[in-house]
């Protein structure tokens, strides 16, 4: 059984090549740590902070013009919150800046850092850059265990 | 996009612009759709700001000015979530 940190050391190995590393790699760093907080934050908001984790719920549906949500409801009656279906990517983020709000924003940004890694080959990531990407995300990391 | 937003959208990229001039800083400031790749029903406005410094010192320096600037023009009753993403140039 791995745990969510064991995404950030892979991301720190595989830059810990230095300048000589291929651009696969700092893309693949970037993804390896978004996702190592996308767990942290995952085991955070599904265990600890489920009061956070609805009110990211709610956030994300009124996006999507759902104002019927009830998250007190939510907390309460798990079979409620099987009748809607959400991006959990997303109502992270949300959940998270219900806590503070520019953490919250640092996740949507992660996220798509993660999204230019993984999708938008045409834009380059050079070492230097995504080195200092995978210690701001460990830093949120960090938050996101004291919450 | 209302009308009123765009106005916002706009003063938001000038504040920012001409918050990086005021600090010598060469700068690129533009805004897109972001569109999730893996919800492709999901949009949001993204301003993508670019400096030319390292990415530290715009994530230390220039990340906590540039979200307030934009907030003041685009307020969360306004538009509740925009995306900020910073790059070197």
């Amino acid at each position: 059984v791995i745990v969510a940190e064991d995404f950030l050391n892979q991301a720190r190995n595989l830059l810990a090549a230095g300048q000589t590393i291929h651009e696969t790699g700092c893309r693949s760093a970037v993804s390896r740590a978004y996702y190592s907080l996308y767990h942290e934050a995952r085991n955070c908001l599904e265990t600890r902070r489920r009061d956070l984790l609805v009110l990211g719920m709610q956030d994300y549906l009124l996006t999507k013009g759902v104002t019927s949500f009830d998250p007190q409801r939510a907390l309460r009656d798990s079979r409620y919150l099987s009748q809607w279906f959400f991006n959990l990517h997303q109502v992270y983020g949300f959940a998270l800046a219900h806590a503070n709000q520019d953490k919250g924003d640092d996740y949507g940004m992660y996220r798509d850092d993660r999204n230019i890694a993984d999708y938008e080959l045409h834009q380059d990531l050079d070492v230097d850059d995504s080195r200092i990407k995978v210690e701001e995300i460990w830093g949120l990391i960090e938050f996101v265990r004291r919450l | 996009m209302p009308n009123d937003t765009m106005d916002r959208l706009e003063s938001a990229m000038v504040r920012v612009k001409n918050f990086l001039n005021s600090v010598s800083v060469e700068n690129s400031v533009r805004a897109d759709l972001f569109v999730d790749p893996e919800d492709t029903d999901w949009k949001q406005i993204k301003i993508i700001v670019g400096a030319a410094r390292s990415l530290k010192v715009i994530y230390d320096e220039f990340k906590p000015v540039i979200r307030r600037l934009v907030r003041e023009s685009l307020p969360v009753e306004v538009v509740e979530k925009v995306l900020i993403n910073f790059e070197t140039i």
